[in-house]
């Protein structure tokens, strides 16, 4: 799809908090043309399967992204929150996104469930092509009622606020019951029923019997992120998708749910797709990693080679960033100074350069490649240039 | 549960004692009185005794000239046994007197209550689920409309279009000329037929702040995080704005609802007079306006009964929609 | 749309549940086809009315509405013609010309007014008709009419009947049930003793007057602050306790600036004077016997009771003026004579003894009339269902309809249309009813959107067509601006030729300015008059009528102000001048140099307020013409305030209170032109008489002549008599005729047989009068 809209980058850089009423009038109108036209592909019925069935380019993958573009149409101009974000995750493996909030993360999972939200935001360009085992599917063009199909039972999600997450007037067996019925038809009350006590088992929970009649407001934020979990895994989907599990829960509670997850991974075959920016957790967890900032891909790689080889100056900032329990340099906590870039007026250089400790001269040109420094290993940074190109020579 | 509502049952005995008091004295205290029009009215004719002379009669015939206190202890004592008095007004006992005209009021108020319920909340949902599109723009419009029109000023341009202009439906009054004349049945049409207007008045009014309301709480449930799980478990649009949002919306919608219970028999004045309905609204006022005491007195603490027990209703209705509020 | 969707749903949801039953053929309606023997049309004829307040009851009903819904069910003894005139001998009929066409009229009684000169009694014979019957089918007698007098003469009786107030013999004996009543009288001297050694109760009434007015001063003192007539005596006294005690004071060591409290003050007043009436006369009214009949009054009253409790009186059991001669024949006897009386005495409503009383209670030579003395509770209880011997029978109260349905039984014949029914509708929807098909005929008040609003119903945009006839119909009573003698006066003295002038200058400017109100207000629907009289009396002067002029057109000198060719500004302009002169008459200092007035005489003022109860919003037809007058007095400096409050009572308090000075208001009239209410000198406000003469008008040759006129029965005097009487009023300068409306009666073309609709339609003489004859279309 193609971004049928204009870009103020040949103008001077506004400031972006002012607009005359002509601007606002003129955004909003071009805004309404842009996705009115993107609804309508998207509201077409009877769309035959030709136009989103596609073959992988990596069998051994699940699923693979390439090229995403999901931009918001707000009143103050475009919002490009993912601009180019290709990763691939691999059948049965665990692939962490890591970044700042804000980088895009949330958005990217969220695209990928088309859960965006319409009319304000589109996929605007790119591919997102999922293993179904009989068909292969591109999910970006794939229309609603097929995506209900998936939802919650090839795919499902959990998310950050569980103590919001769920229903607050319905009960707990209910809301569990709800994806199982939705995805299984035909099955009996009973089995159901047998199948979320069973779920509700799995997670943790003691009293699944009981937990099964109470309401959320009787659980706490753990046991709730349980049940969460619960309703993710009861349709055996091949992609769990974990948009910050953990981050709202207390530390402990913290490592519970993760040892939880741990547990899991190895009893199920579902991929995970952990996003978090708890470099912790992705250490314990993750077979690759994915870094984001400000709506690209910056550096992907096995979960040892960004550990232990972190390459780009963003990801080593990352690195550093960790505090350090009886560190030898024990003080101050490093931060990366600055912030990230307001996301409606993005720069077409690179977006770290503002803020990186070692920029050059050539950081002031277009935007870096994606290099890569190893089969797994990609960088976009000038830094690197060289070393593929010797790489490759 | 039942500990709640006895007590909320207690207290409202008690505030319904002290609301009747006031009442009481503001009545008394009231400038004109119908013991004066009577007086005055008396003394204008011919050859008749002064106005003191029978403002003095009549003041010993209706029991005000005691004092306050005493007056609304002699009303209390009856009006605990069930006895409430004659209206001065209308020359009956007072509950004969609202029980005619009390049933007019409340089929009105109740069917449109029904009506708006249908109308405003369906549209108010639309609304939410298409924020700031055309048809949102529009349905919100129409509801700033109906809230600004003043009940005479629509009523009466009904009345233009449908009596005078197109001659469909009756101009006003309760049954037609040939009404004693009918069947059963065609008496029950004749009556429907002369109430298509009220209620329409009636109705179109208060869907504005309903679809409003409805409006607002449906996008602050749309918004919030478990819809959004909702969708994830891949459930249709359908059920997710329909159970799962609905469920959540109905919270606040029906506080309001069940609190509006006492308007059931409010009576809808204006309404009644333009349409010359019997009601409860516009006997209320006739006889508030001349000061009849035992008839208002009842009315006023029949009202006070239904506001709290409106409030009640409104406070465990809340408690059955909304687990949360439970009391274990 | 969707709202749309659901009202036809709920059309058709109505629609199918009534129409599971099969349709009823429904006799009447004109389309349908009825079987072809009988052509009977039983369109119900509904008439618009106002809200009744279901007093419908011919002893009890006390608004105009409630009344005619009674009337209808009733036969009254008395017949009156369409110029109000008598009908004497009724059960024969006689034929009287009305505006040159003769007509035939007939009731049920003969009557006989009889009045004897030596023993000054005057015997009112009354003989009915054997064979009306009432609607049960019992027939009407000379019982019922007994019993229809007593219940009126009971002193339990609390409905609007005045009959009781006529000096009927034994009237006063039978209620107060003392054989002595009548004869008991206190004379000069007992009264004197009495006020001398005043006993308990007396003295009690009198310290309960003295305090009373005393109170009441304390608040009208108060209420002169703010009023630049009084503002020597108010700068004088600051506040206002110490301008009181400076009036009341009666001790010298007393003062009042030592005081605090004005309470306090209040009740040192009181307690100097305890039962002193007579100084306070002197320092209220300027002498000694200014509150003497008030206080003779209230002590006669109290030792007249006494006489009575301790007198040898027997007790009465029944009225010896009123006595049955035959079955069909009564007699009412009265001492002295007065013309309007034949109305109340003779005009009662005959109500059927077995309905509203106890048959077994009656026993006339055993002096038991139907019904317990002092308890009327069988009357009152059929208030809300009245029966009698009228064209219909009253049948129920149901929806804000008052249904009828014609008497078989009706002494005229069974009226031609069956059913009746009065619909509560609102005046200004009357036309609209008549127009769409609510109601039939109505009643409507008049103004210039109501002419238009009917006009336009109608294809030829006339007043008669073919949707709608109306008529107008000149309304009984009339709008005036009054000018209360007490408050506007030189020096104290109301009777003063200065005082006159005083109010007639204020009077002249009000005249001139009449026209263009009264029409931009009214339009069609009202008109002008000259004469403080309305002008459907036969008393009223007429146009061609020798000494005929218009009101307050004559300057101080007696010159006529106005010429026919003056237009409407020169005519201002000339009632200003005019005003001058008699403003200057009355003691006014005039500055030529501004060209205003800069000081008024003594007791009097250079502003002046007048009341205009307009609902705050000046929704009067006075309003224009005061205001105009507002500006026209301007510039001549004198100031006139007009106070338009939204609530009326403000004016009935103030003239209750005598404190009002000038106030528009309108009068009903009664049939008869009779004047004592309103214009003798003995009754004005707090004078112990109807307290009616709000403009505390008293003039001696006046009161005469009213007494005069009240004890002839030859009309052409009586007419005469009043001519002058009018002119002494106009001379007092306390009235200003204003407007005499129009009633609009509307009747729907289509649906009302017009030919059968009684012609010529007046005040006296209204639609309902031959309604048995009434057939729709």
């Amino acid at each position: 799809m193609k971004v049928l809209g204009k870009e103020d980058t040949n103008q001077e850089k506004k400031n972006v908090n002012y607009l005359t009423a002509k601007e606002v009038r003129r955004i909003s109108r071009e805004n309404r043309k842009t996705t009115d036209e993107f609804e309508k592909t998207r509201e077409r019925k009877n769309v035959s399967v030709d136009e989103y069935t596609t073959i992988m380019k990596n069998n051994d993958n699940l699923m693979e992204v390439e090229n995403l573009h999901t931009y918001f149409f707000t009143d103050i101009g475009i919002v490009k929150s993912v601009s180019g974000v290709t990763f691939d995750v691999p059948k049965g493996k665990t692939v962490g996104i890591v970044g700042e909030s804000g980088c895009g993360k949330s958005v990217t999972s969220l695209s990928i469930m088309q859960l965006v939200q319409r009319p304000q935001g589109q996929i605007v360009e790119g591919q997102i092509r999922f293993d179904f085992d009989e068909y292969i599917y591109d999910l970006a063009k794939i229309p609603n009622e097929k995506m209900q199909q998936i939802r919650g039972n090839e795919i499902s999600m959990i998310f950050q606020e569980p103590m919001t997450s769920l229903n607050p007037v319905f009960r707990i067996g209910l809301q569990v019951d709800e994806v199982i019925e939705l995805h299984n038809h035909g099955m009996s009350k009973e089995k159901i029923k047998n199948r979320t006590i069973e779920m509700l088992d799995m997670v943790g929970i003691a009293n699944s019997e009981g937990v099964y009649k109470m309401f959320p407001h009787e659980l706490s934020g753990g046991m709730r992120q349980r049940v969460m979990i619960a309703m993710a895994l009861s349709c055996d989907p091949k992609l769990i998708i974990a948009d910050e599990p953990t981050t709202a829960l207390d530390v402990t509670i913290q490592a519970q749910i993760m040892d939880l997850l741990r547990n899991l991974k190895n009893k199920i075959n579902s991929s995970i797709m952990l996003i978090t920016h708890d470099l912790g957790v992705i250490a314990e967890m993750a077979d690759f990693v994915v870094v984001m900032y400000a709506g690209k891909v910056i550096e992907k790689g096995t979960a040892k080679e960004i550990f232990h080889n972190p390459l780009h100056p963003y990801t080593v900032g990352l690195m550093a960033s960790r505090p350090k329990i009886g560190g030898l340099k024990a003080g101050k906590l490093y931060s990366i100074p600055g912030s990230v870039p307001n996301p409606v007026d993005m720069p077409d250089y690179c977006y770290f350069k503002d803020r990186c400790n070692r920029s050059m001269k050539k950081c002031n040109g277009a935007y870096p490649p994606e290099i890569y420094v190893s089969d797994t290993h990609m960088v976009a940074c000038y830094h690197y240039l060289d070393s593929e190109e010797e790489k490759h020579d | 549960m039942r500990r709640y509502v006895l007590k909320r049952l207690a207290i409202t005995v008690a505030l319904l004692f002290v609301v009747s008091l006031i009442i009481y004295t503001i009545m008394r205290s009231i400038p004109t009185s119908y013991v004066e029009n009577q007086a005055r009215m008396l003394s204008q004719l011919p050859g008749a005794k002064s106005y003191s002379e029978w403002l003095a009669q009549l003041n010993a015939n209706y029991g005000m000239d005691k004092g306050i206190l005493l007056g609304y202890m002699q009303w209390f004592k009856s009006a605990i046994k069930g006895d409430f008095g004659d209206s001065w007004q209308f020359n009956i006992p007072v509950i004969q007197k609202f029980s005619q005209v009390i049933w007019y009021s409340f089929i009105l108020g109740a069917i449109s209550f029904i009506l708006e319920i249908i109308i405003a909340i369906p549209l108010g949902i639309l609304a939410a689920r298409k924020q700031y599109s055309r048809t949102d723009y529009s349905i919100t419009v129409i509801a700033l409309l109906g809230i600004s029109l003043p009940t005479f000023f629509f009523a009466t341009i009904l009345k233009l279009i449908f009596s005078v202009w197109l001659g469909w439906l009756p101009l006003y009054g309760m049954v037609g000329r040939y009404y004693e004349l009918l069947s059963t049945a065609n008496q029950y049409l004749d009556i429907a037929i002369h109430y298509i207007l009220p209620i329409m008045t009636l109705t179109i009014i208060s869907i504005g702040s309903l679809m409003r309301y409805t409006r607002t709480n449906m996008l602050e449930v749309l918004n919030s995080d478990y819809i959004r799980t909702a969708r994830a478990k891949g459930l249709s649009e359908k059920k997710v704005i329909n159970y799962h949002a609905f469920r959540n919306t109905l919270i606040p919608l029906v506080t309001i609802l069940g609190g509006s219970l006492p308007g059931l028999f409010a009576g809808a004045l204006i309404t009644e007079t333009l349409f010359q309905i019997p009601g409860i609204g516009y006997t209320a006022y006739l006889a508030m306006v001349s000061g009849d005491i035992p008839f208002t007195m009842f009315y006023m603490v029949f009202m006070a009964i239904l506001t709290l027990l409106g409030t009640l209703i409104a406070d465990i209705l809340y408690a059955v929609v909304d687990p949360r509020v439970r009391v274990s | 749309m969707k709202k749309l969707l659901v009202l036809l749903l709920l059309l058709t949801l109505v629609v199918s549940i009534a129409g599971c039953a099969p349709k009823e053929e429904v006799t009447g309606d004109i389309e349908t086809e009825t079987p072809v023997e009988e052509v009977v049309n039983n369109t119900p004829l509904v008439v618009g009315y106002s809200a009744f307040s279901e007093k419908f009851s011919p002893f009890f009903a006390s608004t105009a509405y409630d009344i005619d819904a009674s009337t209808l069910t009733q036969v009254n003894l008395l017949k009156t013609d369409r110029s109000g005139g008598i009908i004497y001998n009724s059960i024969e009929g006689e034929t009287v010309a009305y505006n040159g066409v003769d007509y035939f009229y007939n009731g049920i009684s003969d009557i006989k007014v009889d009045y004897d000169e030596t023993s000054d009694i005057t015997t009112y014979n009354i003989k009915i008709r054997d064979d009306v019957k009432f609607s049960d089918g019992e027939t009407v007698d000379a019982d019922d009419i007994i019993f229809s007098y007593y219940v009126l003469s009971d002193p339990t009786y609390t409905g609007s009947s005045t009959l009781y107030s006529y000096d009927i013999l034994g009237m006063t004996n039978y209620r107060m049930n003392n054989s002595m009543a009548e004869v008991l009288s206190v004379s000069a001297e007992e009264l004197a003793a009495e006020l001398d050694n005043p006993g308990e109760d007396s003295q009690a009434f009198i310290e309960g007057f003295v305090s009373d007015v005393l109170v009441s001063e304390l608040d009208w003192v108060k209420s002169l602050y703010g009023d630049d007539g009084w503002a020597s005596y108010t700068e004088m006294h600051p506040i206002p306790k110490d301008l009181y005690a400076m009036f009341y004071n009666l001790d010298e060591n007393y003062d009042s600036y030592t005081v605090e409290d004005e309470t306090q003050v209040l009740n040192d007043i009181l307690a100097q004077y305890g039962s002193d009436w007579k100084m306070l006369s002197v320092n209220y009214g300027g002498s000694e016997s200014y509150f003497q009949p008030d206080i003779e009054g209230g002590v006669g009253e109290i030792l007249l009771s006494n006489k009575l409790a301790s007198s040898e009186g027997l007790e009465v059991p029944a009225i010896e003026g009123i006595k049955k001669l035959s079955q069909t024949e009564v007699e009412v006897k009265v001492r002295g004579f007065e013309a309007p009386a034949v109305y109340s005495i003779c005009g009662i409503d005959v109500a059927p003894m077995h309905y509203y009383g106890d048959a077994t209670m009656y026993d006339y030579d055993n002096n038991m009339f139907g019904f317990t003395r002092g308890d009327l509770s069988i009357v009152e209880s059929k208030t809300s269902q009245p029966m009698g011997a009228g064209p219909y029978k009253f049948i129920k109260y149901e929806d804000k309809i008052v249904y009828y349905e014609a008497n078989e039984n009706y002494y005229k014949g069974e009226p031609e249309t069956k059913y009746l029914q009065l619909k509560e509708t609102t005046d200004g929807e009357m036309i609209a009813g008549v127009g769409t098909g609510e109601i039939d005929i109505a009643n409507p008040s008049g103004s210039v959107a109501k002419f238009e609003e009917l006009k336009a119903f109608n294809s030829n945009n006339e007043t008669v067509g073919d949707v709608i006839t109306a008529s107008s119909v000149n309304n009984l009573g009339y709008g005036y601006i009054g000018i209360n003698a007490v408050n506007v006066n030189v020096a104290g003295d109301i009777s003063s030729e200065a005082s006159k002038n005083l109010r007639k200058a204020f009077a002249t400017i009000y005249a001139v300015y009449r026209d263009v109100s009264i029409d931009s207000y009214y339009g069609d629907a009202a008109m002008v008059i000259n004469y403080p009289i309305s002008n459907t009396s036969w008393a009223a002067p007429q146009k061609a009528d020798a000494g005929y002029e218009i009101a307050f057109s004559k300057d101080v000198d007696g010159n006529p102000i106005y010429t026919s060719d003056m237009i409407a500004d020169d005519k201002y302009a000339a009632a200003l001048e005019a005003a001058k002169g008699f403003f200057i008459a009355a003691g006014y200092t005039f500055d030529e140099t501004t060209g205003m007035f800069t000081a008024a005489p003594e007791g009097a003022s250079l502003e002046y307020e007048v009341i205009v109860p307009g609902d705050g919003t000046g929704e009067h037809p006075a309003f224009a013409m005061l205001t105009d007058s507002r500006e026209a007095l301007a510039k001549l400096g004198i100031t006139l305030t007009i106070n338009d409050p939204s609530d009326t009572n403000v004016l009935w308090d103030s003239i209750d209170s005598n404190t009002h000075v000038m106030w528009t208001a309108a009068w009903g009239s009664t049939l008869d032109p009779d004047m004592y209410q309103v214009y003798h000198s003995s009754n004005g406000i707090g004078l112990g008489g109807t307290d009616s003469n709000s403009y505390n008008i008293a003039d001696p040759e006046l009161d005469k002549l009213i007494m005069d006129a009240r004890q002839s029965s030859d009309q052409s005097f009586r007419k005469a008599t009043y001519k002058q009487a009018l002119d002494i009023i106009l001379d007092w300068g306390v009235e200003v005729p204003n407007y005499q409306r129009q009633n609009l009666v509307i009747f729907s073309t289509e649906r009302v047989n017009m030919s059968t609709v009684t012609p010529d339609i007046t005040t006296y003489w209204v639609w309902m009068n031959d309604i048995e004859l009434i057939k729709m279309n």
